[in-house]
C-alpha cells in the first residue's frame, strides 16, 4: 500500500488550488493564479483558509471585489482581497 | 522506463466505463444550452468540463446578445443578417447566418423567461445598445441591436443554463479533462476517453452522440484576451480524429492590449482623445493614418503598433511594446470616463493612466474557425461524394465550431447568440439522431488504446524541455509570425517555426509524475492541443493570398472572391490544407452578393 507523506499532501492542496484558480477571465487567472503560485504559501492558515473561501465565489463577483468595484459582503474576506490587489501591483 | 502502459498491462479492462445517450464536452455557454436541450427532451446526459461549470470563458462576455428586438429602434432580422454577412467579409455560410437571425429573437424572449436579468427600459422592454456593425435597412443607420444584462451577460447567461441543467438532471462530470474521442473504423464516433484531474485516473465515456464545445483558442498567442483555459482542446481531438479544422486563419485581434498580460483596452480611450506613442514619444499613428490617426480602424493601428516594435521604435527594456498616453485628458475626464480602465492599470500594473501612459500591444481576442460543421451542429467533411457529409455522431457548436456565422471577421454580440443558437440546434438534432439510433455501437478497443497511449506518454522520466518553456516559445513564435502582421516571409517562416516546436514535442518531460490533480500533466496535454491548432492556423494563413476580414496581408491588401471566396480546411496528419465552397444560398430570401466593404 502506498502512503502519502506530508509534504505529498501539502503539494496535492497546492495543486488543487491552483486548478481552482483556473477561471472564466484572464483577469481572474492572473490576479489568483499568480498570487496561489507566489503568495499563498508564505500566508499563515487563517489568510490560506480565507483564499480557499474567496475561490469560491462567483467570477464576476471575484473581479469586481479584486478590481475594488464593488466591496465584498463578507467583512472577515477584505484582508485578503487587499493583499492580491497589492501582490498584483508589486508583480506588474 | 517507469511508463505506465494502460493498454499492456490489462489495465484497459479495469478502467471505469459509463454510458450516455449523449456526451457533451465543455460546459460553456454553448455545450451547457445543448446539454439543456436533450436534458429536457429526457435523454441521458454527460457533460465533461475540466473546470468547474461556471468557470468556463462565457463569463468573460460582457457585452451582450444580439436580436433584432426593434426595442429602441427599427430592426429586423433581415437587416441583422445583412450586416452578418457583411461583417464577415462575405465568408460565411449564409444558410446558417439567416438561421441564427431569424430564430435570435426567440432565443432572447427564451432566456428571459429562464431568468436572465436583461436592462430594461423605461417601458419595461429590453433595453438594448449600439455595437459596431450594425445598421438599419441593409447598411443604412446605426442599429441598437443588442441586449444585454448590465456588464454581465455572459456571466448570468452561463450560470441562468447551469441552473436550468442542474434542475433537468444532466450528468455532469466536474474536472475532468477530455483525452480523446472513440471513433469506429466506419467512422461513428462513440464517445470520449476523459481523465478525472482528481485521481489521474482515465476514464471511458460511450455515447451515442459526441458534441464538442471546449471554446476557442487564444492561448496559441502570446499576448491574447483570453482565459487560460482556452487551450482548444476540441479543435485538437477532432485533428487527431482525422478531421480536418476551418478558416483558421481568421483570428480576431484588438490593437489595445495590455503588454505583457493581454487585457482589452477598449477603443473609448482613444475615442476620447488619446493617442499611441513610440519610445522616441512620437505620436506614430500620423504617419501610418494622417487622416484619422489613432481612429484608424483596428487592423491598421496593430499594424502600425506591430511595425514600431519590428523596427526598434518599440518601448521598454525590450522594446516590445508601445505606449497609449491619456494623461493630458486630465484627472476628471479619465475618471469620470474610463473608469474601467484606470482600475485595470491600478490593479494589473500598478500605474494610475491619469499621470502614466499604458504599455499597450495587439491582443488576439476571438477565434472564427473551427471544427465545420452545418448550421445542425453536425461535423461535416468532404469524405466521398460531396463537401460536407457528416461524422455520425459527432457534433461541435460554439467558438470551437465553424458553422460558419462569423466567417473572415465576427460582430460585437453575435458570439453569445452563436453559442446559443446553435448549441440548441445541435441539441434537437441529436434528439431526432438519438431515436434512429437507440442502441449504443460496439466500442473500438484500439481507439481507446491510442487515446490512453497519449496520456501515458507523460509518464516518461528523465531529462528534457519543460512544458512552460516550449508553450512560452509557440505563443511568442506566433505572435512574431502569424499575428497582425503577416507577409509571405513571414508566415512561412512561421510555419517552418511551429513545425520545429511540434518536432521538439516528444522531447518535453514533466518533473511531477504524481497522479493526484497533477495539473502538470494537464498543461502538458493542452500544450499538444496548442500545438496542432497552432499548426493549423498558421499554414491555413500562409496559404490564404488575400486580405479577408481578421486575415489581413500586407503583401496581398486586397479582397480576391475570384480566387479566395472558400473555406479552409486543414488536416493533421498531412498538414495538408483542402477548399470548400462558402455557401452562399440562404434559407429562404435572396443571396447577398460580395460587396465591397465600407463603413
Amino acid at each position: 500500500m502506498s502512503t502519502t507523506t506530508v509534504e505529498e499532501k501539502q503539494e496535492q492542496t497546492q495543486q488543487r488550488l491552483r486548478w481552482a484558480c483556473r477561471r472564466g477571465m484572464l483577469e481572474l487567472d492572473i490576479l489568483l493564479g499568480d498570487f496561489a503560485e507566489l503568495v499563498y504559501p508564505q500566508l499563515d492558515r487563517v489568510d490560506q483558509l480565507r483564499f480557499q473561501e474567496l475561490l469560491l465565489f462567483s467570477d464576476q463577483d471575484l473581479l469586481e471585489y479584486c478590481l475594488g468595484k464593488n466591496k465584498i459582503d463578507s467583512p472577515e474576506l477584505e484582508p485578503i482581497i487587499e493583499k492580491i490587489r497589492q501582490a498584483a501591483a508589486n508583480h506588474s | 522506463m517507469g511508463v505506465t502502459n494502460y493498454a499492456t498491462f490489462g489495465v484497459l479492462m479495469n478502467i471505469r466505463r459509463r454510458k450516455f445517450d449523449s456526451l457533451v464536452i465543455g460546459a460553456g455557454g454553448g455545450g451547457l444550452r445543448a446539454a439543456l436541450q436533450l436534458a429536457q427532451a429526457d435523454a441521458n446526459v454527460a457533460v465533461v468540463s475540466k473546470v468547474f461549470p461556471t468557470r468556463s470563458h462565457t463569463v468573460a462576455a460582457q457585452g451582450g446578445i444580439n436580436a433584432a428586438l426593434a426595442n429602441v429602434l427599427p430592426d429586423n432580422w433581415h437587416w441583422h443578417m445583412y450586416d452578418t454577412i457583411k461583417g464577415s467579409d462575405y465568408l460565411a455560410d449564409q444558410d446558417a447566418v439567416e438561421y441564427m437571425c431569424r430564430t435570435a429573437s426567440k432565443l432572447v424572449y427564451e432566456l428571459e423567461h429562464a431568468g436572465v436579468p436583461f436592462s430594461r427600459l423605461e417601458n419595461g422592454k429590453i433595453y438594448q445598445r449600439p455595437f459596431g456593425g450594425q445598421s438599419q435597412d441593409f447598411g443604412g443607420a446605426q442599429a441598437a441591436r443588442t441586449c444585454a444584462a448590465a456588464d454581465r451577460t455572459g456571466h448570468v447567461l452561463l450560470h441562468t443554463l447551469y441552473q436550468q441543467n442542474i434542475h433537468a438532471k444532466t450528468h455532469f462530470f466536474d474536472e475532468y479533462f477530455a483525452i480523446d474521442l472513440i471513433k469506429d473504423d466506419d467512422g461513428f464516433i462513440l464517445g470520449a476517453v476523459v481523465l478525472e484531474i482528481e485521481t489521474g485516473e482515465p476514464m471511458i465515456i460511450e455515447a451515442k452522440t459526441t458534441l464538442l464545445a471546449t471554446g476557442g483558442v487564444g492561448r496559441i498567442y502570446r499576448t491574447n484576451t483570453n482565459a487560460r483555459i482556452n487551450t482548444g482542446d476540441g479543435m485538437g481531438m477532432a485533428l487527431r480524429a482525422g478531421i480536418p479544422l476551418q478558416d483558421m486563419e481568421f483570428f480576431q485581434f484588438h490593437p489595445t492590449g495590455i503588454a505583457g498580460k493581454g487585457m482589452l483596452i477598449t477603443e473609448g480611450s482613444r475615442g476620447e482623445g488619446g493617442y499611441l506613442l513610440n519610445k522616441h514619444g512620437e505620436r506614430f499613428m500620423e504617419k501610418y493614418a494622417p487622416n484619422a490617426k489613432d481612429l484608424a480602424s483596428r487592423d491598421v493601428v496593430s499594424r502600425a503598433i506591430f511595425t514600431e516594435v519590428k523596427e526598434g521604435r518599440g518601448v521598454g527594456e525590450n522594446g516590445d511594446h508601445v505606449l497609449l498616453k491619456l494623461d493630458h485628458l486630465g484627472a476628471d475626464v479619465v475618471k469620470k470616463r474610463l473608469p474601467g480602465i484606470r482600475d485595470m492599470c491600478l490593479t494589473f500594473l500598478g500605474i494610475d493612466p491619469i499621470d502614466t501612459p499604458i504599455p499597450i500591444y495587439p491582443t488576439a481576442h476571438y477565434t472564427m474557425g473551427g471544427i465545420p460543421t452545418n448550421r445542425h451542429g453536425q461535423v461535416v467533411v468532404p469524405i466521398r461524394h460531396s463537401a460536407e457529409e457528416t461524422i455520425p455522431g459527432l457534433y461541435a457548436a460554439g467558438e470551437c465550431a465553424c458553422v460558419s456565422v462569423h466567417g473572415a471577421n465576427r460582430l460585437g454580440g453575435n458570439s453569445l447568440l452563436d453559442i446559443v443558437v446553435f448549441g440548441r440546434a445541435a441539441g434537437n438534432h441529436i434528439i431526432d439522431f438519438l431515436k434512429d439510433h437507440r442502441y449504443h455501437r460496439p466500442i473500438n478497443e484500439a481507439s481507446i488504446e491510442h487515446a490512453l497511449a497519449r496520456l501515458s506518454r507523460w509518464d516518461q522520466k528523465g531529462d528534457g524541455e519543460s512544458v512552460d518553456g516550449l508553450r512560452s516559445e509557440l505563443q511568442k513564435e506566433m505572435e512574431d509570425h502569424c499575428g497582425v502582421y503577416r507577409t509571405q516571409d513571414i508566415l512561412d517562416e512561421g510555419v517552418k517555426k511551429i513545425q520545429a516546436i511540434q518536432k521538439r514535442l516528444p522531447d518535453v518531460r514533466l518533473t511531477d509524475h504524481s497522479k493526484v490533480f497533477n495539473t502538470a500533466r494537464i498543461e502538458a496535454l493542452e500544450l499538444e492541443n496548442l500545438v496542432e491548432v497552432a499548426l493549423a492556423t498558421v499554414h491555413s494563413a500562409a496559404a490564404r493570398h488575400e486580405s479577408r476580414g481578421a486575415h489581413s496581408r500586407v503583401d496581398f491588401p486586397d479582397r480576391d472572391d475570384k480566387n479566395w471566396l472558400k473555406h479552409t480546411l486543414y488536416y493533421a496528419q498531412e498538414q495538408r490544407l483542402d477548399y470548400k465552397p462558402v455557401r452562399m444560398q440562404p434559407l429562404t430570401v435572396e443571396s447577398f452578393p460580395p460587396k465591397e466593404r465600407v463603413y
